[in-house]
């Protein structure tokens, strides 16, 4: 709870009023905190699938773990033989 | 809005607030352009009773100029100045003549003769203050900043949608310039009063209206008494309807309104708790000025001595209007108000004078 309150006054009215790039509504709203309550209720929306992607994730099926792998992983894989070294390095 | 400068002119933008930054054009002695006025709207331009508001600001004073594109969405403003003196004015029914007594307060007390207007129309609306509110609740503050002996006279109630009414608005009481303010004790409530009124409705309805409201106003344990005031024959205006307003009364002369009108349907009981709950809400707010009053009060403030003036105002008074109202004063005065948390947890709004003296003294 005191951490709920501290986050509402977080903003000083005397400045925001101030701030011609804020419309006066989204100043009350900033100030009062309730801007940012909207978005966390969003987050939390959105969070709602995490239960559906580690059930996935636990699968013991092999084909389910390697089609899971192809669509989430974020980071490429690169496979070294195919790989060129650039000109410069080349020489050196 | 948004607001920007061109060659003394300043520019601004929407229809909002158009009376206020009409006034403070006028009190502040600059142009204002007003641009994009509805222009998105089905019916873009200047609606009626804006245009009245022209026409009224033309009689108050001398020398204005006032330029309106063909659209109606766009309007130059060249302040004239304040004059006063004595007409009617006749305010088209979509608004109560509320909103055009408003600003008339503001400027009134600064011109060069009194001020003696008839009002002709509507006298309790719902968008804006009622003819009571007025005499009971904004009158006070101005007496605060040293403008004294206004009078509001009621001489024929008149509700919506035809209106009717007449009241005869005084302002004799010229002054240099606003008293400075130091209000930042929260006053203690003492007296909660009222007026309740019908126009050719049946007399008990106000009686079912004050019961209703005493009802709700009894566990505060204040003195309540509340007026009734039946229009009869050609007192009663054009259609019929009832209201009611209520004021709590404070030791130190500060008065929080609240009013409400019945609309179509609407059963006097209803109205009448429902206003008693608004007021107990109104006082919950806090602070010294209350919702209705804080453009008048803030504004006499800015206009006031060069001196700091200091006034509490609750947390539930700062929205969206308010944080406009700030925003004008910075385009039109280039002053910046600032806002303090007090140990009551309520705000200290500090102002200081911009040193304004009415112009029609300074040629006078």
């Amino acid at each position: 709870l005191k951490n709920f309150q501290t986050r509402k006054r977080r903003w000083d009215i005397s400045k925001l009023i101030y701030m011609d790039n804020i419309n006066p509504t989204d100043a009350i709203l900033r100030w009062k905190g309730e801007e940012e309550d909207e978005y966390e209720e969003e987050d939390i929306e959105a969070e709602s699938d995490d239960d559906d992607f580690f059930k996935k994730r636990s699968s013991s099926r092999p084909d389910d773990i390697a089609q899971d792998f192809d669509d989430d992983m974020a980071q490429p894989i690169f496979d070294s033989r195919f790989m060129t070294a650039p000109a410069g390095l080349k020489n050196a | 809005m948004s607001l920007s400068s061109n060659k003394n002119i300043l520019v601004l933008t929407g229809h909002e607030d158009f009376r206020r930054r009409l006034v403070m054009s006028t009190l502040s002695g600059k142009a204002v352009k007003i641009t994009q006025i509805r222009s998105e709207d089905t019916e873009p331009g200047l609606r009626d009773y804006e245009v009245s508001f022209l026409r009224l600001m033309e009689s108050i004073t001398n020398g204005s100029v006032i330029e309106i594109s063909y659209t109606g969405t766009t309007i130059l403003y060249k302040p004239g100045l304040i004059v006063g003196g004595t007409f009617t004015h006749n305010c088209p029914l979509s608004r109560s003549v509320g909103y055009y007594i408003e600003p008339v307060l503001l400027m009134a007390p600064f011109g060069k003769k009194a001020t003696d207007i008839t009002f002709k129309g509507i006298t309790s609306g719902e968008k804006d203050l009622g003819v009571d509110i007025i005499r009971t609740s904004i009158f006070p503050v101005m007496q605060k900043f040293g403008i004294d002996r206004q009078e509001l006279r009621i001489v024929k109630r008149g509700s919506m949608p035809k209106g009717g009414g007449e009241v005869k608005l005084h302002l004799p009481h010229l002054v240099l310039q606003p008293q400075t303010l130091h209000a930042t004790k929260t006053p203690q409530i003492t007296k909660l009063r009222g007026i309740s009124y019908s126009t050719r409705v049946s007399p008990a309805t106000v009686n079912r209206m004050i019961e209703s409201a005493r009802a709700v106003l009894k566990p505060t344990g204040c003195e309540t008494f509340i007026y009734s005031d039946v229009a009869r024959g050609e007192d009663s205006g054009l259609s019929p309807g009832f209201g009611i307003a209520l004021v709590a009364e404070t030791k130190a002369g500060w008065n929080i309104s609240v009013e409400g009108i019945g609309a179509a349907g609407s059963v006097p009981e209803d109205l009448g708790a429902e206003i008693a709950r608004k007021l107990l809400e109104e006082i919950s707010v806090g602070g010294v000025l209350s919702r209705n009053q804080l453009e008048m009060g803030i504004i006499y403030m800015v206009l006031g001595k060069e001196d700091i003036g200091r006034v509490k105002i609750g947390k539930g008074s700062i929205d969206e209007r308010f944080v406009r109202l700030l925003r004008d004063i910075k385009a039109f005065w280039g002053i910046e108000l600032r806002i303090k948390e007090d140990d009551d947890g309520e705000l200290i709004v500090t102002v200081r004078g911009t040193g304004f003296v009415s112009a029609s003294k300074k040629i006078a």
